[in-house]
């Protein structure tokens, strides 16, 4: 029986108890320089660095910047612009009125008989583009007639003197108005309401229905987008929220675009 | 029959044995009928590679679902079993406790295996999934999840109740892979089968899956064993061993974050595949450590390594992980995997760890384990030796034949000149050479599983005229 189990000796090897404790007591020793120990810590120490160090920077400029569509290992964010749809300016419009004009015209755009005219066919809606302009950076006070009524309101300037919206949402809601609820008015383009506002925006003092129709220039080809005058700087001046602007074309102008390999 | 002196510490570890051998017997030989099953299924699908007309009359022989079978059965099969043979074993003896209800470790061994038997007929009707190493039909994944809840807790259990202040490296690698298993499990489940992700999702989740499955399930407990067998059987400290704790939570970090390279070149964030690219690269310093830990040791002590069978079954295993680990790291590099993607370099890299780690480590526990608990060893070494020779020899042959067909493919593909059959036709040496390395293999697992049965008649042999012998009846 001995001979058979001569593998069995357990003598021969480490006990159980025995691995434990002589690794336990290992670990306690470890500051203790020993033959063969203190070599490779080191080594790895440095081997760790140079891997993080090389990790980091593998990442960083392959890792498409932890972006969902970056797909390629050179990928970067570039800005150069590409063809993402913007809004048009009716559904740019139709936004704004819902957020500031429902109250008094209504969603139906009638108005509230008596007190609030309605936009609904209303010859000052249609007619000139100059006129709606200036009602709208500046306001509007005194009597009115709309459609054979007489309104004695109160409408509130959007321009800088009032609520300050930019030109793009100024257009955009005439452009709405001139065109929603069967009106078959033209677009009011960004750049006409650029020059508008250009003119406009120094008037503090709300129109009376008499003075709009005076000194008017002639109405725009609409909707042509070419305009003369060039007034960018001069608006940016004005605008305060030229650099919010700024900002947002710039973001959805953010396309992946992949550089070129060379 | 005793081993030797009959003092108090045999005694304890006669009890910690004899409260878990009928169990670990019942893995055991599970684990040796699915290993001979999945070489069968392998030597089926290797000559279907060279003699595409072999068993072709019946749709369940069909090369896709042969594969599915034989990773099922390696996966769920081999592996899992001896894993639960040997992790359990070395669990209780580094803890010095008991395991307590090894009955219940049985019961669920059972139903492990009636899940697993489900699995491979739902293979052969046709009901597997698309997803490799988890081919099996989602309707048997909600028994695998029970039973090994059954088994699992009683290797945690075990480790909260050890005898001894501190725990040991062995013990992290197994209660790690015992714990994060079952995470891993129900995940790729559940996002695969269970409520499925949509588009590019699903290759994401399944590449996480495999990974992990392989590193963060196979590889700890095979680690814990190396780190248990190895100063135990060359009877020497592990060397650096103060390292160990950094080579345990850099793997563990590391390797479950280097997944999603199966994925490089694919439609995926690359963000995704520069980290696991990153982190692929970065596990150099637990491989580096591993090899001062786990080789330098046993080259410290080269006489025993030459004598021992375990230590070299178990020496080979590492030497191969540590290859297996610089393979991923190149691999995971962009030039080499445009390379290498899509050939079956990474079917050989598979191969590699299941079979070149994982199979050699346990069969070299497995050599250590039965003789111990059976308090019986070979009369002969001859047949087991003849087993380490057949063993190696057949892996080296399979991994230098598949990687070899895997680099030959890969320039072929790279060349826009060669049509496909083209190619596919030029790989024929290189099959054939692979089929010699799966017959070997098959050969060589035929012969542990004989090894291992016939150690376990010769004790019954030994036992039945005087059955009545107290020493061999566990519950004393």
């Amino acid at each position: 029986m001995t001979q058979e189990n001569k593998d069995l000796d357990e003598s021969k090897e480490l006990q159980d108890d025995a691995i434990q404790e002589i690794h336990q007591n290992l670990l306690k020793d470890k500051e203790l320089p020993k033959e063969g120990f203190s070599f490779l810590p080191i080594a790895l120490i440095f081997l760790f660095a140079g891997v993080c160090f090389w990790g980091g920077i593998y990442i960083v400029t392959h890792g498409g910047e932890f972006r969902w569509d970056g797909y390629h290992p050179d990928f970067v964010a570039s800005d150069k612009s590409l063809s993402i749809p913007e809004k048009s300016l009716f559904e740019i419009g139709e936004k704004v009125f819902i957020a500031q004009c429902v109250q008094c015209h209504q969603n139906d755009g009638k108005g509230i008989a008596g007190v609030y005219p309605p936009l609904v066919e209303s010859s000052w809606v249609l007619g000139h583009q100059e006129v709606l302009a200036r009602i709208l950076i500046n306001g509007m006070n005194g009597k009115v007639v709309v459609l054979g009524k007489t309104y004695n309101g109160n409408m509130p300037a959007f321009g800088p003197s009032g609520l300050n919206l930019k030109p793009k949402q100024i257009a955009g809601v005439l452009s709405y108005i001139r065109q929603e609820w069967g009106n078959a008015g033209s677009d009011i383009t960004e750049d006409t309401m650029k020059n508008y506002m250009a003119m406009y925006n120094a008037r503090t003092t709300p129109w009376t229905s008499e003075e709009l129709s005076l000194n008017l220039s002639p109405e725009p080809e609409a909707p042509s987008k070419d305009t003369d005058i060039d007034i960018s700087d001069d608006n940016k001046m004005l605008d305060t929220h030229g650099d919010e602007d700024h900002t947002d074309s710039e973001h959805s102008n953010m396309i992946l675009s992949h550089k070129e390999h060379s | 029959m005793s081993v030797s002196s009959a003092g108090s510490p045999h005694d304890s570890l006669n009890t910690i044995d004899n409260s878990i051998n009928k169990a670990v017997f019942y893995f055991i030989l599970s684990a040796i009928t699915w290993l001979a099953l999945s070489s069968l299924l392998g030597l089926i699908g290797g000559i279907k590679t060279v003699i595409p007309s072999f068993l072709s009359t019946n749709e369940g022989f069909t090369f896709g679902r042969i594969q599915a079978m034989l990773n099922t059965t390696l996966l769920m099969g081999w592996c899992s079993n001896a894993i639960f043979a040997v992790a359990f074993w070395i669990m209780a003896r580094l803890s010095s406790t008991p395991i307590k209800h090894g009955g219940i470790l049985l019961i669920a061994g059972v139903i492990w295996n009636i899940a697993l038997s489900l699995a491979l007929i739902g293979i052969f009707i046709g009901d597997l999934t698309a997803y490799s190493w988890m081919e099996f039909p989602s309707y048997t994944s909600g028994i695998f999840l029970l039973a090994y809840t059954l088994i699992a807790v009683w290797g945690i259990v075990t480790y909260r109740h050890k005898q001894n202040d501190y725990s040991y490296v062995s013990q992290w690698y197994i209660l790690g892979g015992l714990l994060w298993f079952p995470w891993i499990f129900v995940i790729g489940q559940f996002f695969i089968n269970w409520v499925p992700v949509r588009g590019v999702l699903q290759s994401i989740v399944h590449a996480w899956y495999i990974n992990n499955v392989f590193y963060l399930w196979l590889c700890p407990i095979a680690l814990g064993a190396c780190y248990y067998f190895i100063p135990k059987l060359s009877n020497t400290a592990i060397r650096s061993y103060h390292l160990s704790a950094l080579a345990f939570w850099t793997f563990v970090l590391f390797a479950s974050w280097s997944g999603l390279t199966y994925l490089i070149g694919g439609p995926v964030p690359v963000w995704l595949t520069t980290t696991s690219i990153v982190f692929a690269v970065s596990l150099i310093i637990p491989a580096l450590i591993f090899y001062t830990n786990l080789i330098g040791t046993a080259l410290s002590s080269f006489s025993q390594f030459k004598n021992n069978l375990a230590l070299k079954f178990i020496i080979f295993g590492s030497a191969a992980f540590i290859l297996h680990l610089f393979v991923k790291m190149g691999l995971s590099i962009r030039s080499v995997d445009a390379l290498a993607h899509f050939t079956m370099i990474y079917e050989a890299h598979h191969w590699h760890l299941i079979y070149g780690f994982f199979s050699m480590v346990f069969f070299g526990a497995f050599y250590y384990l039965v003789p111990t608990l059976l308090k019986h060893s070979y009369k002969s070494n001859v047949l087991p030796n003849f087993n380490f020779v057949l063993s190696a020899l057949g892996i080296i042959i399979l991994l230098v034949a598949l990687y070899g067909a895997g680099w030959q493919q890969g320039t072929q593909f790279a060349n826009a000149e060669l049509s496909f059959l083209q190619i596919a036709n030029d790989l024929t040496f290189w099959m054939q050479l692979k089929l010699v390395g799966l017959t070997i293999l098959f050969i060589a697992n035929l012969l542990f599983a004989f090894n291992v049965v016939a150690l376990l008649l010769s004790k019954l042999l030994d036992v039945l005229p005087n059955f009545s012998n107290d020493e061999i009846n566990p519950n004393t």
